[in-house]
């Protein structure tokens, strides 16, 4: 099991750790600059309305107030979006959810802004708001878009599943709904935003990839790229949340017709109306297996919600679609999923990218078939695994690492499972709280997927001051990302910490590396340090027997200088080697995430496996479900960094335990009701409080040239269907919805009362 | 006067009286322009979801002379309204001698929150989690007026008297007083030292249920206690419930109907029965009633089956 303990000198103080802790780090929301402005930006009144005039002379007119900007006064694109470019900077002719920006102001001080955006006049005309995707569907809906109002559509089939039905001796079919969750993120979105000379512009603001904000901020303002420089780490939390832009076209815009810096930083309650949340989704699905337990035929169909603009909808519904079909080697797949723009909320990327909807229902029909054939639910799942050769869920070709088998394994052998097949009666407890356990299957594909340019690289260089500067694209979320590049450098490199200057989250000193997404930074930190370990070691031993007068072959690079191989001795300092040299030693690359040889968009190469076992109780009285242990077996490839691997599995599961058990961004006719942290309920410790035991399966098979897979997200899929899977046992109700209604599970027939129960 | 107040732009007055006669005066020559506030958490939460408007005039009531400080008069405990709940919970008589208080405070918002909110906010709020165990010790709340201290009012009246909107709005409570333990054998078995008293079965028990295990805001709430006497028959039997927006109250009609009868497990349907009837929870979008009503009934129902429990278990009728 992966510990503290476990895990000797690799567990290690990481670099950002101790200023986090203490409060002393500065955010780039933390940040201010002399005589900066205070940008807001006024939101939509209605979730759906033509905007008939707005008139900004009242607040123009406002002492400190020095700039109100509305869409006339985007010089370039008004438009952003990831993949497609359709949210409006500002609203043109119509809003399409609440959290549409319609102006934004400048003033010097936070309050002068914030009654200016009161002194803004809009005339909206209300229109009909869609709230369901059916509706929004059905003949006669407004539409929301010129292509209408389907944002897309995923389709997979293969086989005859009509004729493989038929077959079945047993079929099984539900529901399953997924909630809206938030990501919840400390930092809520905002920056510091500051014009410079030449019209350079400065924005410190947090993203998941400063290059693509770059990118999409220079449409918006109409000027080039390189003009822009985007310092976009420390974040304070992400989780897909902060991808897509958010405040940043607003402070870019003030800025630059103010000339003065403007900080930007929303409230909870704007982060909540303006901010993505995960696709609620609704998934059918209709599954059929034969008499010996061997799936024949899988139907499925996805309905998701995307709320008023596209971001990257598509691509989560292309992941969910993939997902849904799974980690099974079903005869027949019929698959269709649609995502449908709507007047609610915004969705888009988060942690999981659609897997976790995905997950919940397709583990559900596995533990739904099992039972229909009497069948152990984890020995059902074997036989019906992929095959191991290296078939991915579209039988594109995946790098096979045999992972699915290790973690079945683990699961099977571990005590949290083998609980369940003698939990103890009621033992001291009273009759009303019932126990079960329930496990349940993850793949999870990593990367962008084929067809989506997925560009990576990373730099080394000796500094002139005799540091080894790495400089990677990436950002530091929280994740630990830091601290695995700096690990990586340690174990791989023979580096000392001290040695190394890392730097990330800035355009102009850091390489392509791709976006900090995907379960994908890892996996492509390692690739590149891999890449460059024999050029840039060899370039830094030249140098320093070319300095030393020594052969090279005498020569290696180890903690805080060059050191001779015989002797052990140091022959030079990094910094006597840096300040020798004539040329900078420096070494570069760039390649490409690995994609799968398919013609399949958005199909995945690299895959991580897991197994999730949970032990929960149910409180009949309350129907409230507690989770009491969990286990997870984790196969994706070597642990890079022990800290993080395993707060990337508890934290993500501590997310799913929100999926499953309270969280939920309530909607009425498109107005959150879920405003705050208040009534938007996250898990805190109290209910996290049950052990956590992760088990990393690390082998790969020989050959592999792929290194670590990533673990960002898996850990935040398994848990919700586990849990289904054991309130299942534990009571005898199928979990359908999320999150848990108590009210399905209450039962007072423990009390003498009879027919109570649900 | 100031009914444009507006408070992006303008700074509330912030008052800070000596005393509450001066308080009280403030309120009434401000009437809804003032609030009193006492440590602010729930106008916060208000204020920022814009179910309550900000006021021009804030009254401070933490600097008010004598209501930070707890002590015993006449075998009762007085708390001072302004009294933090931070403060109650590490208060060792108030959770010795009224147990339940102290629980319900020990799961009420968070512990940031408990050093800053005041029990008599949690009071004054009318929806407080603390209030239904504060109604199972008959707690009585004394309150200013412009005369000064007014004679104490039993909680239960205040409730009623405030749901019929029958109040000064302007009065300030000053004490909550929770009164000697009229049952002395709580007081013995709370101070520990009923080993010698007859064979005696009692249950205190406080549930408070949200939608997660901490830091929730209740969905229900429920305060039980009740005992066995040596006949086998219900004594002392008090139930108090709360939760949501409900209006926290003794089931007097359950409680009078137990009183007294005999102790069996054939009851216990009826107590279902009977709080689902008496139970007035509101619905929300988190929550039906429906589930609110059954939750407590449950609830309730249970603590007097763990309570039938203890006779089974000291060799009285077998149960189940």
């Amino acid at each position: 099991m992966l510990s503290r303990s476990s895990s000797g000198t690799r567990w290690r103080v990481r670099p950002d750790g101790p200023d986090k802790v203490t409060g002393q780090l500065k955010y780039l929301t933390d940040m201010s600059a002399p005589d900066m402005l205070y940008g807001r930006v006024l939101r939509a009144a209605h979730p759906h309305a033509a905007i008939r005039s707005v008139r900004t002379e009242r607040a123009l007119a406002l002492p400190g107030v020095e700039a109100v900007l509305t869409w006339k006064d985007v010089p370039g694109l008004n438009r952003f979006g990831i993949a497609r470019a359709d949210q409006p900077v500002f609203c043109e002719d119509r809003v399409r959810y609440t959290g549409d920006a319609v102006a934004a102001v400048a003033a010097a001080t936070p309050e002068v802004a914030e009654y200016a955006l009161q002194l803004i006049e809009v005339d909206y005309e209300p229109l009909r708001v869609l709230t369901e995707p059916e509706e929004a569907l059905a003949e006669g809906a407004p539409q929301l878009h010129q292509d209408g109002n389907l944002l897309h559509r995923s389709e997979y089939r293969r086989g005859d599943a009509d004729e493989a039905f038929g077959m079945c001796a047993h079929i099984v079919e539900a529901t399953y709904r997924t909630p809206r969750q938030m990501h919840t993120y400390m930092e809520t979105e905002g920056g510091l935003f500051v014009p410079g000379e030449e019209g350079r512009l400065t924005v410190y603001s947090p993203t998941q990839h400063g290059l693509m904000d770059r990118l999409q901020l220079s449409r918006i303002l109409a000027v080039p790229p390189e003009s822009i420089r985007v310092v976009s780490s420390p974040i304070g939390g992400s989780f897909g949340g902060k991808d897509e832009l958010n405040v940043q076209p607003y402070g870019a815009l003030l800025a630059r017709v103010t000339g003065k810096p403007v900080k930007i930083h929303q409230s909870r309650m704007e982060s909540v109306r303006a901010g993505l949340k995960r696709h609620p989704m609704t998934i059918h699905m209709k599954t059929g297996a034969d008499a010996s337990g061997r799936i024949l035929a899988h139907q499925v169909r996805v309905l998701a919600d995307t709320g008023p603009y596209a971001t990257l909808g598509a691509e989560v519904l292309n992941f969910a679609t993939e997902h849904a079909v799974g980690s099974y080697a079903f005869g027949a797949v019929d698959a269709v999923s649609i995502s449908v723009f709507t007047n609610n909320g915004m969705s888009g990327e988060f942690r999981g990218f659609g897997g976790n909807q995905a997950l919940f229902a397709l583990e559900g029909q596995m533990d739904r078939l099992a039972e229909a054939l009497s069948m152990d639910p984890w020995e059902f799942r074997r036989i019906n695994l992929l095959p191991a050769d290296g078939t991915g869920p579209f039988g594109q070709p995946i790098s096979a690492t045999g992972g699915a088998l290790k973690v079945w394994n683990a699961l099977g052998e571990s005590r949290l499972w083998r609980e369940r097949e003698h939990l103890t009666e009621s033992g001291n407890r009273p009759p009303w709280i019932q126990t079960g356990v329930g496990a349940a299957f993850v793949m999870h594909g990593a990367g962008l997927g084929y067809g989506i340019p997925d560009p990576s690289g990373g730099r080394l260089l000796l500094a002139q001051d005799g540091k080894v500067e790495v400089a990677f694209g990436f950002e530091e979320c929280g994740q630990g990302l830091l601290a695995t590049l700096e690990q990586m450098l340690v174990e791989m490199y023979g580096l000392d910490a001290s040695d190394l200057r890392l730097v990330i989250g800035d355009t102009d000193a850091v390489p392509d590396s791709g976006s900090s997404t995907a379960s994908r930074a890892t996996s492509m930190m390692w690739q590149a340090l891999k890449r460059m370990q024999k050029p840039f070691t060899e370039r830094l031993l030249a140098a320093a027997a070319e300095a030393a007068s020594v052969s090279v072959e005498c020569l290696r690079i180890g903690n805080g200088g060059i050191y001779d191989i015989y002797t052990q001795k140091r022959v030079m300092t990094y910094q006597e080697l840096a300040a020798a040299g004539k040329d900078p030693i420096r070494a570069e690359t760039s390649f490409a995430y690995p994609v799968s040889p398919t013609a399949r968009i958005g199909a995945h190469y690299l895959y991580s496996y897991a197994a999730v076992c949970v032990r929960i109780e149910v409180n009949r009285l309350t129907g409230r479900i507690r989770l009491l242990d969990q286990f997870h077996a984790v196969a994706a490839g070597p642990v890079m960094n022990p800290q993080g691997y395993l707060g990337q599995i508890e934290g993500g599961s501590g997310m799913a335990l929100g999926f499953t058990l309270s969280e939920d961004a309530v909607m009425e006719e498109g107005i959150y009701k879920t405003g705050n942290l208040d009534t938007y309920l996250i898990p805190t410790a109290a209910d996290l409080a049950g052990p956590v035991e992760v088990l990393p399966i690390e082998d790969l098979p020989e050959g592999d040239e792929h290194g670590p897979r990533g673990i960002g997200e898996i850990g935040s899929v398994g848990l919700a269907p586990a849990i289904a899977a054991a309130v299942r046992q534990a009571t005898g109700i199928w979990l359908e919805k999320l999150p848990a209604n108590p009210a399905l599970l209450q039962d007072a027939s423990f009390l003498g009362r009879k027919g109570e129960t649900v | 006067m100031d009914a444009t107040f507006n408070p992006v732009m303008s700074a509330p007055t912030v008052w800070h009286p000596a005393d509450a006669r001066e308080a009280y005066l403030l309120k009434r020559r401000f009437g809804q322009q003032a609030d009193y506030v006492a440590g602010g958490t729930l106008l916060r939460t208000e204020w920022e979801a814009g179910t309550r408007s900000i006021s021009p005039h804030w009254i401070d009531l933490q600097r008010v002379t004598g209501l930070r400080e707890v002590f015993m008069q006449a075998g009762g405990l007085c708390i001072g309204s302004q009294v933090t709940l931070g403060t109650c919970r590490r208060h060792p008589s108030l959770a010795s001698l009224y147990p339940l208080v102290g629980e319900a405070i020990r799961s009420t918002a968070a512990s940031s929150v408990r050093n800053v909110a005041t029990l008599g906010g949690n009071v004054c709020s009318g929806v407080g989690d603390v209030l239904p165990a504060l109604l199972l010790y008959d707690a009585e709340l004394e309150w200013q007026d412009e005369h000064g201290p007014m004679a104490p009012l039993p909680l239960t009246e205040w409730l009623e008297l405030r749901a019929a909107d029958a109040l000064d709005p302007n009065r300030i409570l000053l004490t909550i007083k929770l009164p000697a333990r009229a049952d002395a054998t709580g007081i013995q078995q709370a101070s520990g030292s009923d080993n010698g008293l007859p064979s005696l079965l009692r249950i205190a028990v406080y549930h408070k249920v949200g939608r997660r295990e901490a830091f929730s805001p209740s969905l229900v709430t429920t305060a039980v206690s009740a005992e066995i006497d040596a006949a086998g028959c219900f004594r002392q039997v008090k139930i108090a419930t709360g939760g949501g927006k409900a209006k926290p109250a003794r089931l007097g009609a359950l409680e009078a109907w137990l009183e007294g009868s005999k102790a069996d497990l054939s009851r216990l349907p009826d107590v279902y029965e009977r709080v689902m009837e008496e139970y007035r929870p509101a619905g929300d979008i988190f929550a039906g009633e429906s589930y609110r009503r059954k939750t407590a009934a449950s609830l309730i129902t249970a603590d007097l089956w763990q309570l039938l429990q203890q006779t089974a278990s000291e060799g009285g009728e077998t149960l189940c």
